[in-house]
């Protein structure tokens, strides 16, 4: 008899003790928010939040514009590698790089780093490894990444989730960005179509390859008083010499491994010499500082006063794009560009 | 072989490359074809854009060429890799060749090196590959049939192994896409001097494969029977082994990895004339030249991105290697 | 013509067989018999070129094999090996012209002459109807055939059979020991080795007897082949009996097992 009244009494301990457990965490706790990501989710995430992990390549160069990269506590090699950030951060090369190039993450790593969040890219579908991290509780926050307008958001989000300083530090930049929109099109958006040049923007050198459609790059042609001349979807597809030459393209921006080898080996290769914006001496470098200028990174902002100027020289000529991009990096980077090193970002060379 | 066979064989390759460059995504009719040819040769008043000259004579012209001859050429080389190994089943890839040669480009892309540089480090590296491969597999002075093939294989992983390595490394948003689509198979790097570089060992390959296809119908009948017949087996392994590395090497460093080119036209070949390489080996030479311009043509025209090479040799040449394989029965014979 | 003097051959650590001394003249067949893997097969290859003695020499007249080069050796040596697997369709007389190559440069193509010979060659052995038809196609005896008449195409001085009948039926056997016999008597001398002693009874000239220790018996058929010496090599007991022929005089001397 006396056994079995401790046996109770102990499973009632117990019993009441998973019970307290368990409503511990569905407690609402003042040390949370939450908020909705870009797939959809409600996702609750510290009230403060000092530990950031960013898988997403351009992102980090957002974080560092916003003032939060001394929360950066994974990131990728991609990132890490950018040698302007490297300049400008140096602490940038002792985080662990935790992601691979392919967005895979070292589940290890990325928990022994003990991030408060993860800040990812959403491109309709979740990476598989958010099954095995959410075991471990580090809230992901998913963010749009498929256009121009889609950047806004993203640094918006990322701002949020950093805390309030970066929050005051995204409206300024969207300010900025949108005050450079509105700059750029009240010149381009009275253009006739006749005007606009035809832009090829290539991805990359050893296999042709061109950016389309439906892609930030084209956003930012567009706005900049352009027409993306390639006629296909999407990043980085193949094309043949002939549908380029089909295409005719007034202007040629070697972008995403931009480097003045590939621009020259266009211009000594015979099958483009035909091409107008060769014959008119028109392919530019794109610009590349602590990431590449013509995706996703904060220089976006930058990208779109660079553009212009090289599309439409005469109806931007009182922009200085070397100007803004002295000031831009003095205000967010906390950086002053010698002319050496405004020369090598504008020309995507290596400090 | 009878006279009208021979004139087909010289003649359809010809003729398909005349049609080949008026057909494309750019318009050019077949009279100003043929009057901007003629103008390379004896001048004349030039009445068409230099734009449409530099399709023809640039863009074209070297990729039709090109084709033709990275066709002739992987096909001749199964011809007398399927002698040498006396199995049907062998492509010229066997030797680890295509492997190698797909890392070297691997690397070059990783390094944002251009066109041209690649193809060098590709045709490097696939020689290298091929090299280890003989090493590995000399035994007492000889080379075996069976360790040349066990030899391949462990090269090739090896260098499938590194290539895995450089996409796992490689840049989602540029180089991964580069290094797939460049895998996948394209004639779009053909340019003059894409073509100054890569005809050389082809031609060379092609010649020496040429000069011994008497003494490969005999090594087909064993080594032990050659050489009592005094053939000098082992230097003509490394013979062929040299002639055909030459030609797939440099063919896959100029337009990644062509499949089934090399494997389905001996067929094709054997069953037109036989096994006999005096007839075998030509004939492989023209069918592979006007197989592989044909399905070039269809690459680059069907669609405004290209259909990579690769694929199409595999979606026409898997079927019919079915069919002859049910014909056959799987006797070969 | 051939002279093989203190010939020795080991496989690892396995001696095969040592100072042999052996002697082929013209004229005649030379039948070496032995049992399965005693060596002869080897033996026939050292003396063929096709492997290397550890120890000893073999002389054709006044050459040592083992300097010539192989397309010389292939000038003066024909072998026909044992087993040939058939992969690609050949025709038969292709087939018969590769026995020029030889004759041929390196780089070179057969020539009408190379051509004719050939046909020559595969009237000797009677198949010329066969000329076209893919030897793979053919029964085993007539591809036997068909190898043996490259192997006369290439006009050697000396041919060598080993096992030429192994995978054969009766009728081809036959088929192919008269070839042989005929072949024999155009006078080129011809060693051909065996493990059915009733083949060394077909044809005029000695036989070889390879005893167990790897050594050599020589001499005519008669003194050769008895009771005791192929109960002794084969293990158990085989006589050898005649009977009276049954065109023409004489005997027909054979062997067989028996209790």
């Amino acid at each position: 008899m006396n056994r079995r009244k401790s046996l109770i009494g102990v499973a009632c301990l117990w019993g009441i003790g998973i019970l307290a457990a368990g409503t511990r965490t569905h407690a609402a706790d003042p040390d949370t928010r939450q908020l909705t990501d870009a797939a959809g989710r409600l996702v609750t995430i510290p009230a403060r939040v000092t530990r950031v992990a960013d898988p997403w390549h351009a992102n980090n160069s957002v974080v560092l514009m916003l003032g939060g990269a001394d929360k950066i506590v994974a990131t990728t090699a991609q990132a890490q590698n950018q040698p302007w950030f490297r300049r400008l951060y140096p602490r940038i090369k002792q985080v662990p790089a935790a992601f691979n190039a392919a967005g895979e993450v070292n589940v290890e790593a990325l928990i022994g780093a003990r991030p408060d969040v993860i800040l990812m890219a959403y491109d309709g579908t979740l990476p598989p490894w958010t099954g095995a991290v959410s075991a471990y509780r580090v809230p992901i926050v998913m963010m749009p990444n498929r256009s121009l307008a889609e950047l806004k958001t993203t640094v918006h989000m990322t701002g949020e989730v950093l805390g309030e300083s970066e929050s005051r530090v995204a409206a300024e930049y969207l300010r900025y960005f949108d005050d450079n929109i509105r700059r750029v099109t009240s010149v381009t958006s009275k253009l006739k179509s006749l005007e606009r040049p035809k832009v090829l923007h290539t991805a990359s050198a050893g296999v042709l390859t061109v950016d389309g459609r439906q892609s930030v790059i084209d956003d930012w042609i567009t706005i900049a008083g352009g027409i993306n001349a390639a006629d296909v979807v999407g990043l980085a597809r193949p094309v043949t010499m002939e549908q380029v030459a089909a295409w005719n393209p007034d202007v040629i921006i070697v972008g995403t491994a931009p480097n003045q080898q590939n621009r020259q080996a266009i211009l000594d290769d015979p099958r483009w010499r035909q091409i107008k914006a060769v014959k008119d001496g028109r392919v530019f470098v794109n610009p590349s500082g602590v990431y590449l200028w013509d995706r996703h990174s904060a220089e976006a902002a930058l990208q779109l006063l660079w553009a212009a100027k090289t599309l439409h020289p005469a109806e931007f000529a009182d922009l200085d794009v070397g100007k803004e991009t002295r000031n831009f990096y003095e205000k967010y980077f906390h950086y002053a560009l010698s002319d050496d090193e405004l020369n090598s970002i504008l020309h995507a060379a290596p400090p | 072989m009878r006279r009208s066979v021979v004139v087909a064989m010289i003649a359809a390759p010809l003729a398909l490359l005349y049609a080949s460059l008026f057909v494309g995504r750019f318009t050019v009719a077949p009279a100003e074809v043929a009057r901007i040819l003629w103008s390379n040769v004896y001048p004349i008043a030039h009445d068409w854009p230099a734009s449409v000259e530099t399709i023809v004579m640039q863009i074209r012209l070297p990729r039709a060429v090109l084709a033709m001859f990275v066709g002739a050429g992987l096909a001749a080389s199964g011809s007398a890799y399927q002698g040498m190994f006396r199995n049907p089943l062998v492509s010229p890839d066997i030797l680890g060749v295509t492997a190698a040669s797909a890392f070297g480009a691997a690397v070059a892309l990783l390094l944002s090196r251009n066109a041209l540089e690649l193809q060098v480090v590709a045709f490097t590296f696939g020689l290298a590959g091929v090299f280890f491969t003989y090493l590995l597999a000399r035994v007492y002075r000889a080379t075996p049939v069976l360790m040349l093939v066990l030899s391949g294989v462990i090269v090739a992983a090896f260098f499938s192994a590194l290539l895995s390595g450089a996409k796992y490394v490689a840049d989602p948003e540029s180089k991964l896409p580069a290094i797939t689509y460049w895998l996948l198979g394209s004639l779009n790097a053909a340019s003059t001097r894409s073509l100054a570089m890569a005809l050389p060992p082809i031609i060379a390959g092609s010649a020496g494969l040429m000069f011994l296809r008497w003494q490969l119908n005999v090594l087909a009948m064993g080594d032990d029977e050659a050489r009592s017949l005094g053939v000098r087996t082992e230097a003509l392994k490394a013979g062929v082994i040299v002639c055909t590395t030459l030609i797939t090497a440099a063919s896959v460093s100029v337009c990644g990895i062509v499949g089934w080119v090399g494997l389905v036209i001996p067929h094709l070949g054997r069953m037109l004339v036989g096994p006999d390489h005096r007839a075998l080996l030509p004939m492989s030479f023209c069918i592979g030249a006007t197989y592989l311009l044909f399905i070039d043509d269809v690459a680059r025209t069907a669609t405004v991105g290209e259909i990579p090479l690769g694929i199409l040799t595999a979606l026409i040449g898997a079927p019919f290697f079915a069919y002859l394989l049910r014909k056959t029965r799987g006797t070969w014979q | 013509m051939i002279e093989v003097r203190g010939g020795a051959f080991k496989y690892g650590e396995r001696t095969v067989f040592a100072s042999i001394d052996l002697d082929i003249f013209a004229g005649e067949v030379l039948t070496i018999l032995g049992p399965n893997g005693c060596g002869k097969s080897t033996l026939l290859r050292c003396i063929g070129g096709a492997l290397r003695l550890a120890e000893g020499t073999v002389r054709m007249g006044n050459d040592d094999l083992s300097t010539l080069d192989p397309g010389a050796r292939a000038r003066r040596i024909g072998f026909l090996f044992q087993d040939h697997t058939p992969t690609f369709p050949f025709t038969v007389l292709d087939v018969t012209v590769m026995g020029r190559t030889p004759h041929m440069s390196i780089f070179g193509m057969p020539s009408p002459r190379d051509t004719a010979l050939a046909e020559e060659a595969l009237d000797t052995v009677g198949i010329r109807h066969l000329k076209n038809r893919p030897y793979t196609e053919l029964s085993g005896g007539e591809r036997q055939l068909v190898l043996l008449s490259r192997t006369l195409a290439q006009q050697p001085d000396v041919i060598l059979l080993d096992e030429p009948t192994s995978h054969l039926d009766m009728r081809n056997q036959v088929l192919c020991l008269k070839t042989i016999g005929a072949l024999a008597a155009l006078g080129r001398p011809m060693i051909m080795t065996t493990h059915d002693p009733n083949h060394a009874f077909l044809y005029p000239g000695r036989v070889a007897l390879m005893k167990p220790d790897g050594s050599l018996l020589t001499g005519p058929a008669s003194d050769v082949i008895t009771d005791a010496t192929l109960s002794m090599i084969y293990g158990t007991d085989i006589g050898v009996f005649s009977v009276a022929r049954r065109a023409g005089p004489g005997e027909f001397k054979f062997c067989s097992p028996w209790q």
